[in-house]
């Protein structure tokens, strides 16, 4: 089903919502074992209610080919509220396409409107395709590091 | 007011009723910065499904605390405790609290099977770099990237 068609596709970005869910995991399982640089995959919040509050789809004709799941977090430094970018993901036969800018860009109007200081992701620093992306979009590198133990 | 050191310390999960003498011992580390806001360790959900969170007693009272939660990681999907914060009342310092807290969290987290435990911290935090690796977790190449709003 996938339009063929060249040239921009018509995106459309609005909220998240419950029915969203099963298009979201779709399309998380396809880029899995795909070229993962194109992915971010972090945190999952298994509470829906809080991962909706910032979330948001991106609809080409009508069918949902890109999600960011996001969430409000309280930071220490500085002290506030902050927008968490938990995944952001596009379906890998829409990639190449900007909407992934898209996303990210209306993410960042949303999270000015309510007054949230700044937006983060965690990404691999290896990740090179993704840590451009991002620095695009005007984001720096933070301070913070995760340390992980293996049980 | 802090002669009586020797107590035994008593690791429990937190439940929603030590919401107040955690914000307590929130408040005594800082009178200017907090760490922690009661809307926050409301949604935290003490005790909920998601809920890792354990709190240290000694001498009838709440000494020390860590706000975990149980999260998604993907892709593939993968269970995962991530460790918001780890406090303990200065008083109660160098007594290994931390350690226990953190034990008795891995030990909780193998026994329901989560494989992972994840902490984000300060690259310039020494300190607690330092003991998050004596804890056996390692760093990861995960950095995180922010995009502020000015003003």
């Amino acid at each position: 089903m996938a339009s063929l068609e060249r040239g921009e596709p018509k995106v459309r970005i609005r909220p998240m919502e419950h029915e969203d869910i099963d298009s979201v995991l779709t399309i998380d399982r396809k880029i899995t074992g795909r070229r993962r640089a194109v992915t971010y995959t972090e945190l999952i919040t298994g509470d829906l209610g809080g991962v909706l509050a910032l979330s948001l789809v991106a609809e080409v004709d009508g069918v949902v080919q890109g999600f960011v799941l996001a969430r409000r977090i309280y930071v220490v430094t500085p002290p506030g509220e902050v927008g968490l970018i938990q995944i952001l993901g596009v379906d890998p036969d829409y990639q190449r396409r900007g909407i992934a800018t898209k996303l990210v860009n209306a993410l960042l109007d949303t999270c000015r409107a309510k007054k949230l200081s700044a937006v983060r992701i965690m990404i691999n620093a290896r990740d090179s395709q993704l840590v451009g992306l991002f620095e695009h979009l005007g984001f720096r590198r933070g301070e913070l590091v995760d340390y992980t133990r293996t049980l | 007011m802090s002669a009586m050191k020797k107590g035994e310390v008593t690791i429990r999960p937190m439940e929603r009723k030590d919401i107040d003498a955690v914000l307590a011992i929130d408040r005594r580390i800082s009178l200017t910065q907090r760490v922690l806001r009661r809307r926050e360790l409301i949604a935290c959900d003490p005790g909920g499904p998601l809920d890792l969170s354990f709190v240290a007693e000694a001498d009838n009272k709440i000494v020390g605390f860590v706000l975990a939660r149980l999260t998604y990681v993907g892709v593939p999907v993968t269970e995962v405790g991530v460790i918001h914060t780890l406090l303990v009342d200065p008083d109660y310092r160098k007594q290994g609290i931390s350690n226990k807290l953190i034990s008795t969290l891995s030990s909780v987290c193998q026994t329901e099977g989560i494989s992972q435990l994840r902490a984000v911290v300060n690259e310039r935090d020494t300190q607690l770099k330092n003991f998050f690796e004596k804890m056996s977790f390692r760093r990861s190449e995960l950095i995180n990237y922010v995009r502020t709003f000015e003003g």
